[in-house]
């Protein structure tokens, strides 16, 4: 049994073969036989029969994680913050967030967006919401650049 | 069923596919607009009321402010207009994007940028809309549409980084591997227009004696190419098939990096940039050293010696004089220099050949008005070609020297003037004087016996200047018609003179239409007569010809239609007919067109073609995205034949079914791009040999040459593939690529070598021929860094 316990994560099973991959929190799997196994953030445990293999470190990021992107509910802008848009994009690709400073910051949260992304692929509705905000969003290897790249 | 029926039939059925499409827009508008509005009402209630109407209109409280009030009741009953009405006094502005997305945004944002194309089509002022019937935008902000975008540009496969290369997948483009230079829908190489930042290049391409193999501008310098290939407008002329337009990279205050270094198996390049005066100027110098040792020994035989180097220096400095003037200076240099030495049994080559260019151009652009806008360009070119070269085999023996220098002054203005939203007006003129000193001298003696029983002297050369001058005018007229359809109608008059009072006088009317119904389909349709005019360096010297001729003339049709379709796929159909005539003797070799000495050699032949017509259809269907995979397949049924005495003869370069298509995968950190091109075989002469019994015993053998281009080689495949990969570091980007040039290493028939006489059974004989081959299989690694 994989139980949830608030986090964001995929499980890939193919006969007696399990795979838990976990992007964020933390996942216990616990098998009909065994004691229950934690699996964190960045952890990849495959399981068959009674062999275990671990992998560690991976990153939230990249294309073994897009598909997760692509199925998830599109975010609602109408009237709401930058601010929540940014950690939401950052959230559903397992990107980190870097402001460009502290002011940009507190003004993402002032900055209302109104209209819809709706059927948008990351790269356009990052790119839209920098056409109509003004402020520069950029994805790079596993890092949203909001306002322009940190000198 | 007559030809010309075929076509017009073709017509009519694509016609018929979209008519009903057509009738639904005109009933309902779905961009009409019906709301109470008041002065002093805010924006954003408006905004609002829009939402509230199915118009999806994004914006935020960044750009639309609270404060920000209409002014005045708008008038505007159509959504663009509406929009600009009410969004102009705040400095903003909407763009229309490809799913119909209205976006606010500040009027300073580009309506194209890197990460996302938005399709400005429906908020297009008369100056921007686009009336050419064949265009095909690669790389260019700010176009509405575009093929690639630059980043696809520089990923997709393209020898030695030219990217002047990469359009030879293209629809419509044909020309073999061996030539960067273009044959554009049926016409010949010369026959289209090279220009950098506006500037007519008249040198664009290096190692003539190898058929101009690359172009003088190589892709980390190319932010945008404007490919014409059919359909020009007024201010074309001098060039019958096309237009490759090159914009060079311009720099900005914000670009992430502003200095480049790059080395790969062909070339070593390198490139800084920079603003001034409070970013109001801009400047940028690169500077490329080519060898291309490593793809010629794979190319060439083991006791042959090819040597190919090449340089090109640009340097482009830009400055905003005010709020409506602005000047740019731009500097091109190219130097070339290949050496060709061989030895072996049958064989004794030694060749060198330069050439040299200098362009040098000022623009200067001025706004009198908004709406009164001037452009004008003045530029002055010297190109230098030498050629130095002995050669001796079996069946001839040549010396050739050659060393020809040309001067060139060109100055063009432009005008426009939008009148209202509805019409456009534009006029200009071109002056341009070039000059030339031809030193030629051959000397060639053919004795091969299949061709001649007596041996053949050749000798002759030329020590003339030439001075040719041209003076051309247009004027046009653009007329939004109706909400969708646009017009433009225009016409030039040239007058060139060339030496012993030689004086011609052409006028050439231009017709444009695009019909634009819904945000999905758009029709394009031109007709055109163009003339093409000797140029001063087209001179024929190298076959004995010493006089120049009355421009080439081609009337030309096109019609194409494009339909858009969700998730970024775009189907486009072009069918064109193109009528030449008028058209001057050229000089051809039948077998092997690749020779260092091709004009005495003994398969040259002069063909007298005064007609010739091309038509064709080109079906492209492309697929945007930006991640995973994007790309597009074309398919091109064309034919290209001439007139030769009554027949109708293949021209050299038609190539009558090709399948073409680009694709390209991007992932995290890479990005594979796959290219391929299939076609039927190109045009080739048969040879062969007719024996007769002598008296006395023995066997007579004579050459035998069939009709003119009447077989072919065997069909053309090839893939190219290329892996780029780029890597942050903490201030600059690593990028790398893996090239490889026809990667299934297909053996691409382009010509016959050689040929020979081997004995056969029973005192028989017969012929054989080698076959060449285009490129073999390439592999290039390189490498830039981005500082």
């Amino acid at each position: 049994m994989v139980r949830h316990v608030g986090t964001q994560f995929q499980v890939h099973v193919a006969g007696n073969n399990t795979r838990v991959r976990v992007r964020e929190g933390r996942v216990l799997l616990t098998r009909a036989t065994g004691t229950p196994t934690d699996i964190a953030a960045g952890d990849e445990l495959r399981v068959a029969g009674e062999d275990m293999q671990w992998q560690r470190g991976l990153p939230s990021f990249g294309t073994d994680w897009e598909w997760s992107a692509g199925i998830a509910p599109a975010l609602e802008i109408e009237n709401r913050p930058l601010a929540e848009f940014v950690t939401w994009m950052a959230r559903e690709h397992g990107w980190q967030i870097q402001y460009r400073d502290e002011t940009l910051q507190h003004r993402t949260l002032d900055i209302r967006l109104h209209g819809s992304l709706d059927q948008l692929d990351a790269a356009a509705m990052l790119e839209r919401v920098a056409l109509v905000t003004g402020v520069s969003l950029m994805a790079r290897e596993g890092v949203l650049w909001v306002g322009g790249r940190a000198q | 069923m007559t030809r010309r029926a075929k076509w017009l039939a073709i017509l009519c059925a694509l016609a018929s596919g979209v008519g009903a499409q057509e009738q639904r827009a005109a009933t309902s508008d779905p961009a009409a607009v019906s709301i109470p509005l008041r002065a002093g009402a805010s924006l954003e209630s408006v905004l609002v009321a829009l939402n509230a109407r199915g118009f999806r209109i994004v914006y935020s409280s960044a750009l639309v402010l609270p404060t920000m009030t209409l002014r005045e009741v708008p008038t505007a009953t159509r959504i663009d207009e509406l929009l600009r009405e009410i969004l102009t006094p705040w400095n903003l502005r909407a763009v229309h994007a490809a799913n119909g997305d209205w976006l606010i945004v500040s009027y300073a944002v580009p309506t194209t940028t890197a990460e996302v194309s938005i399709d400005d089509d429906r908020f297009e002022t008369i100056e921007t809309i686009d009336v050419t019937a064949s265009r095909t935008r690669l790389a260019t902000a700010g176009a509405s549409e575009t093929f690639l975008d630059r980043e696809d540009v520089q990923r997709m496969p393209h020898l030695a980084d030219d990217a002047v290369r990469m359009l030879k997948i293209l629809p419509g483009v044909t020309g073999g591997d061996f030539t960067a230079a273009l044959n554009i829908r049926g016409g010949r190489r010369e026959e289209a227009l090279l220009s950098v930042d506006g500037a007519e290049i008249h040198n664009g391409f290096h190692f003539r004696d190898i058929d101009g193999a690359l172009s003088v501008l190589d892709t980390n310098l190319v932010q945008g190419i404007d490919f014409i290939t059919g359909g020009m407008t007024a201010e074309y002329g001098d060039y019958m098939s096309g237009v490759v337009g090159l914009q060079s990279r311009r720099p900005t205050p914000d670009d992430e990096y502003r200095n480049g270094l790059g080395i790969s198996f062909v070339s070593a390049y390198g490139r800084t940039s920079g603003t001034f005066a409070d970013d109001r100027g801009s400047w940028l110098v690169s500077a490329r050293r080519g060898f291309l040792d490593v793809l010629t020994e794979r190319v060439v035989a083991d006791d042959e010696t090819l040597t190919p180097r090449y340089t090109d220096v640009f340097g482009a400095a830009n400055f905003e004089l005010g709020e409506r003037s602005s000047l740019a200076a731009r500097v091109l240099m190219s130097d070339d220099d290949l050496k060709f030495i061989t030895d072996d049994e049958g064989d004794d080559i030694d060749s060198a050949g330069t050439g040299r260019s200098a362009h040098l151009w000022f623009e200067f652009d001025h706004g009198w008005t908004d709406a009164l806008q001037m452009n004008t360009l003045v530029a002055v070119a010297t190109v230098n070609q030498k050629r130095d070269a002995n050669g001796a085999d079996d069946e001839r023996f040549s010396i050739l020297r050659s060393d020809n220098d040309f001067r060139f002054l060109d100055l063009k203005q432009d005008w426009s003037w939008a009148l209202g939203d509805h019409h456009l007006p534009r006029w200009g003129f071109n002056v341009n004087r070039q000059e030339g000193d031809y030193d030629y001298a051959l000397v060639s003696r053919i004795t091969d016996p299949l061709v001649t029983p007596v041996p053949i002297e050749i000798a002759y050369g030329t020590d003339m200047d030439v001075r040719v001058n041209k003076f051309g005018a247009y004027a046009s007229w653009r007329s939004r018609i109706t909400d969708a359809l646009t017009a433009e109608a225009g016409a030039r008059w040239d007058s060139y003179e060339y030496p012993d009072q030689l004086k011609f006088d052409v006028v050439s009317p231009r017709l444009n239409f695009v019909y634009d119904f819904g945000l999905a389909n758009e029709w394009r349709a031109a007709w055109s007569v163009v003339y093409q005019p000797q140029a001063a360096n087209e001179l024929q010297v190298e076959d004995n010809i010493t006089q120049f001729f009355e421009p080439e003339r081609s009337e030309q049709f096109v019609i194409g239609y494009t339909r858009r379709f969700k998730r970024g796929m775009t189907l486009r159909v072009d069918v064109y007919e193109k009528n030449y005539s008028h058209l001057r003797a050229r000089f051809e070799n039948l077998l092997d067109p690749i020779q260092l000495i091709p004009e005495g050699a003994a398969d040259r032949v002069r063909i007298d073609a005064p007609e010739a017509r091309a038509h064709g259809v080109e079906v492209t269907f492309r697929r945007d995205a930006e991640r995973g995979l994007s790309g597009w397949v074309s398919l091109s049924i064309a034919e290209a034949r001439e007139n030769v005495e009554g027949d109708w003869q293949s021209r050299s370069w038609e190539q009558e079914q090709t399948l073409a298509f680009g694709s390209s995968w991007t992932g995290t950190h890479w990005n594979v791009s796959l290219a391929g091109l299939f076609h039927s075989g190109t045009p080739t002469t048969f040879i062969g040999i007719e024996t007769t019994p002598l008296p006395g015993g023995g066997t007579g053998v004579a050459g035998v040459v069939g009709e003119r281009n009447a077989d072919h080689m065997a069909p053309y495949t090839r893939v190219d593939l290329r892996a780029n990969r780029d890597v942050q570091l903490r201030n600059s980007k690593l990028s790398l690529y893996l090239e490889v040039t026809n990667l299934l290493n297909s053996r691409n028939e382009c010509c016959v070598e050689n040929y020979h006489l081997e004995p056969g059974r029973n005192n028989s004989v017969f012929l054989d021929t080698e076959i060449g081959y285009y490129l073999p299989m390439l592999p290039s690694f390189g490498i830039q860094w981005e500082f």
